[in-house]
């Protein structure tokens, strides 16, 4: 069983070697704040990048990174077109406090509820808060776990990157 | 009674062959990845290279070194290092899923429990999921509404993994509609558990079904879930030495739910029934059980409110009838007070009473806009919340083998109850202050009813945490708390040798260099009446998705919580280290 | 469509509902647990659960494999499987029992001739079961933890029963205690392998009665080696049961998985 083991752990490891970025899960159930359930597939920015930012309510700071980026948001869109979406991981605990949250914090974001971390399981994140960037193929393409201030800065120049790889490409 | 870990004598035994089930589903997993590897060979349309598809993950690993000290109550750890290691191996082409979890405990971290002792495959499982179907077969993690009836998870933290082992399927026959089912045997440790556990879920969102509410402001999805486990009859004496209970093997439990909206307001409630299903932490008694979970919110920009009320009255409900403790457990009942995350906010934490316990919680958020008053240059934040929880009134009317006890209409003893008012305020574009009062009202029967009849505990609680961003690249973080407690220590008496009581201070510096380092050092110090000195000092770099954190200190000994579930953490003194990478 | 599965899955898994004044069902003689002391030589037996039916026409030639076994270690208890092969023929004596059904339901049998040794339930012997014979021989050399041994004594149909116990090496686990009571030579009809029926078909070991709860009384002791108890409980026979012919079995199983640790049997009538 060991042997089969390792074979198919160098097999899928193999595979790597030769595939392209991953792409987002894309049929797990995720909900909306009015508690309709989605796919995960809704996630997408016609063809511009997506900031994914896996987030609680409880979570000083997550709540930090969003309440930064809150205020670079409109200047973000206008320079690259990027989309946030900022996805609570808050159990049956909190969730009923996502909604008043975002609200109340005035968050501009797309948000959803990921209620048992399938998404985020998914995704192979551990902890918030976890940022992921997509291209504009939807692939994840860059990313990184906690925040620090400043941190907003690095996210904003992976998705500028994007960009100019793309108009480099045409 | 407890909510707190601590393992049935002799359960163990009771899990059967989990092992040779494994064996088979694990060798099902194998041929299952093979057919992946195959299907992705021959599809040309969804090939990428030779084999396609992606492979994420993590990895992490926590280690720990821990010394004698008899003054917090840290015992020697023989082994010297102690260490729980995972990765997470995640394989998606397509449609088609594929994962594996290989942990190892060896040994486990101070608090884990010993059974965690051992390494190898721990969840495996393959699916296939599109828009209209999905089917995973393997380990799995499932919710029904807020998880009342069910809910597996895991938290690697709390040494927590209920996952299924089995099958689960759900289809959307059209959208808004979702109908899930399930059946499989619950993870234990490293083995499975006995019990079968089956349940069937629907939903209908009304806004997607009726064509008339399609552009309503009103907003309704109605659900309502079944759960029956099975589990083998056993000897279980009643309080007469001839007779024995009577098991109800087949144990059902339903719930109702629906979540309503319109404008600004927002109505959540569900509803839980649970057929006789005496177990040894209802000490064997048949009484029903049920909950109620209502959440009312009103929001709008800047301004949030928020009341929750819940009860419960004997909703545990496990794969092991035998099983005291957190393991097993098939629903999730989490606790209605805040999630607090200061020190000393959580220092007394409250635990859900899953025999039951009824209680209130109010949430109000206000943004006192820049330029006003009291919003300054910048805004204020104000964050006001306060629970409340209470035990039920009951008579008690047997033992093992009856009803148990009724339900009178009025308030139990008190639990717990807290009021916190948060108060951000940016001063300047560098530097931001938030400050916290909290007052916490702990009945240390929560803890286990080993405390029962011990005097409520009264804190207040003051905080204030300041940020200050020196430039592009530092950032300072300096945080100040404040416990007063009239809790008191005395070792001679064992109902005040809790090592936290007392008046505490603590202070705690971070440092940010730029994006990747920080260093932290903090102390916490009883002055009044307590005993310990918590020294910590903390050092982490991240890069990416990578995380390296080095600690050095002492721990105190207590309870670990989220969400409600808390796990009774030994006193340790050493090093702690942990890296984690995803994928 | 979804609903009429949705509902269908709803009916499959039901949740039983006992009315109250059943909460609590006859869990048979009580144990009373004291100090006591060993009355034989310590030995390890093997207990052996066959399955059985008058309809059964290959039961007979299991009972043929087991009567090549001449060992007094090896207790037999025959248990009427409750349906199919297991129903008695129009007039004749019904040897079904509520502890045989129990039991009978735990190992899930499906079909007999179906035998167990100790209880280990995942190993079944089916049809002739001539490979149970060496199983057994192995089981009865296997290191002896617990020895005990059985005394009854009788007043009519009012029996005193002692149980005399003994850890020869530590055993912490839970145990418990199971009497049950038997009896041979009964006469009655049974399907031969040949498709005949024996009108007079000697049946032996048949279980009568559960004496104790099903799955036995807890035995009050600390496991430790060394450590004797002796256990006594007091039943009535019934009518319909030959004492002479009747014998007392007993054993020792451990309380979560009931693998049987030993056992024991004696004649409910006295010697003498």
């Amino acid at each position: 069983m060991k042997r089969i083991l390792i074979t198919l752990i160098a097999l899928v490891l193999g595979g790597v070697a030769w595939s392209q970025n991953a792409k987002m899960p894309q049929n797990i159930t995720i909900k909306t704040l009015d508690g309709e359930s989605v796919q995960s597939s809704v996630i997408q920015n016609d063809g511009k990048p997506v900031i994914i930012s896996f987030w609680a309510t409880w979570c000083k700071p997550c709540n930090r990174e969003l309440n930064t980026i809150k205020d670079l948001y409109e200047e973000w869109q206008e320079e690259t077109g990027v989309k946030i979406v900022a996805i609570s991981i808050d159990d049956a605990r909190t969730v009923a406090r996502v909604k008043p949250h975002v609200e109340g914090n005035d968050w501009p974001y797309e948000v959803y509820i990921d209620q048992n971390s399938d998404l985020k399981r998914a995704m192979g994140a551990i902890s918030v808060p976890h940022t992921f960037i997509l291209n504009g193929e939807g692939e994840i393409v860059w990313q990184h776990n906690g925040y620090q201030d400043g941190g907003e800065e690095e996210v904003i120049e992976v998705v500028r990157g994007l960009l100019k790889e793309k108009t480099e490409d045409k | 009674m407890k909510n707190i870990q601590k393992t049935a004598a002799g359960s163990r035994d009771r899990v059967a062959n989990g092992y040779r089930l494994s064996a088979i589903g694990y060798r099902l997993f194998c041929v299952g990845l093979i057919f992946i590897f195959q299907f992705s060979f021959f599809s040309p349309t969804k090939a990428q290279g030779i084999l396609g598809g992606h492979v994420t993950g993590n990895v992490q690993l926590d280690g720990q070194m821990s010394h004698a000290d008899s003054v917090i109550g840290a015992d020697d750890v023989p082994e010297k290092l102690l260490m729980n290691a995972r990765a997470d191996i995640l394989y998606s082409n397509g449609d088609f899923n594929a994962g594996l979890r290989l942990e190892m405990y060896q040994n486990p971290l101070l608090g884990f429990d010993a059974q965690w002792k051992g390494s190898g495959v721990a969840n495996y499982y393959v699916s296939y999921k599109t828009e209209k179907f999905g089917i995973t077969a393997g380990h799995f993690y499932e919710q029904f509404g807020s998880g009342m009836i069910l809910r597996t998870y895991e938290d690697r933290y709390l040494g927590l993994d209920n996952a299924l082992f089995g099958v689960n399927v759900y289809v959307r026959p059209v959208e808004g509609v979702t109908i899930k089912a399930l059946a499989g045997r619950q993870r234990y440790y490293w083995e499975m558990a006995e019990g079968l556990v089956r349940g069937v879920d629907g939903e209908v969102n009304l806004n997607s079904v009726l064509s008339f509410m399609k552009e309503s402001k009103f907003r309704a999805t109605l659900g309502a879930g079944f759960v029956s486990k099975y589990e083998e009859d056993e000897l279980i004496p009643s309080e007469d030495p001839t007779m024995r209970l009577n098991l109800p093997l087949n144990v059902g439990a339903a719930s109702f739910r629906a979540d309503l909206g319109y404008g600004n307001w927002s109505l959540q409630a569900e509803y839980a029934h649970k057929g006789q299903d005496p177990w040894i932490d209802n000490k064997y008694v048949y009484h029903e059980g049920n909950a109620l979970l209502l959440n009312l919110n009103y929001s709008q920009r800047g301004f949030s409110a928020g009341i929750q009320a819940k009860r419960i009255d004997n909703m545990g409900y496990k794969s092991m009838r035998s099983l005291s403790g957190e393991m097993l457990y098939i629903n999730y009942l989490p606790a209605i007070t805040k999630n607090h995350t200061y020190a000393f906010l959580t220092m007394y934490p409250y635990a859900t009473q899953v025999n039951g316990e009824q209680g209130l919680q109010a949430d109000v958020m206000y943004k006192f806009k820049k330029g006003t008053l009291l919003g300054g240059e910048y805004g204020t934040d104000l964050h006001l919340n306060g629970s409340l929880v209470a035990g039920l009134d009951t008579t008690i009317t047997g033992g093992a083998g009856t009803e148990g006890y009724t339900v009178n209409g009025g308030l139990g003893e008190t639990l717990y109850g807290d009021v916190s008012l948060e108060i951000a305020k940016k001063l300047s574009k560098a530097v931001k202050l938030t400050v916290t009062y909290a007052y916490q009202v702990f009945n240390p029967v929560v803890e286990g009813e080993g405390h029962k009849g011990l005097p409520l505990i009264h804190n207040h609680v003051a905080i204030a945490d300041l940020s200050w961003k020196l430039n592009k690249k530092h950032s300072l973080r300096f945080e100040a708390e404040w416990l007063c407690s009239d809790s008191y220590y005395d070792e001679s008496d064992d109902h005040h040798s809790d090592r936290r009581a007392g008046d505490w201070l603590m202070g705690l510096v971070e440092w940010n260099i730029g994006t990747h380092w920080f260093i932290s050092l903090s102390d916490q110090v009883p002055y009044n009446d307590g005993i310990g000195n918590y020294y910590n000092l903390s050092v982490g770099y991240t890069h990416g998705a990578t995380r390296f954190q080095l600690g050095y200190g002492k721990q105190r000994e207590g309870l670990l919580c989220i969400g409600g579930i808390c796990r009774q953490v030994p006193a340790s003194n050493g090093l702690t280290f942990s890296l984690t990478t995803s994928f | 469509m979804g609903l009429i599965g949705f509902v269908g899955l709803m009916g499959l898994c039901g949740c039983d509902k006992i009315e109250e004044g059943e909460y609590t069902v006859y869990d048979g003689a009580a144990v009373t647990w004291t100090s006591g002391t060993l009355t034989e030589t310590p030995v390890q037996r093997v207990f052996v659960e066959k399955f059985t039916g008058p309809k059964c026409s290959n039961c007979p030639l299991a009972d043929e494999t087991l009567a090549t076994i001449n060992d007094e270690r090896v207790v037999i208890v025959s248990i009427n499987h409750p349906t199919g092969q297991g129903l008695p023929f129009p007039g004749e004596p019904d040897l079904r029992t509520e502890g045989g059904n129990k039991w009978d339901a735990w190992y899930g049998i499906n079909a007999i001739p179906s035998a167990f040794i100790n209880r280990e339930k995942s190993v079944r012997y089916q049809g002739s079961m001539t490979n149970i014979v060496s199983a057994i021989n192995q089981a009865l050399n296997k290191p002896l933890i617990l020895a005990l041994d059985v005394h009854a004594e009788n007043e009519l149909t009012d029996v005193h029963v002692t149980v005399n116990l003994k850890f020869i090496q530590r055993y912490t686990k839970p145990i418990t205690l199971t009497a049950a009571l038997i009896e041979d030579s009964l006469a009655y009809k049974q399907l031969l392998p040949d498709g005949n029926i024996d009108e007079q078909y000697m049946h032996n070991h048949m279980l009568r009665k559960v004496i104790t709860g099903f799955w036995g009384s807890e035995i009050d002791c600390t496991g430790n080696a060394d450590e004797s108890r002796q256990g006594t409980f007091d039943f009535n026979v019934g009518e319909d049961i030959h004492l002479e012919n009747s014998h007392i079995v007993v054993f020792v199983s451990d309380k979560a998985s009931r693998s049987v640790i030993n056992c024991a049997s004696c004649r409910v009538m006295n010697e003498e």
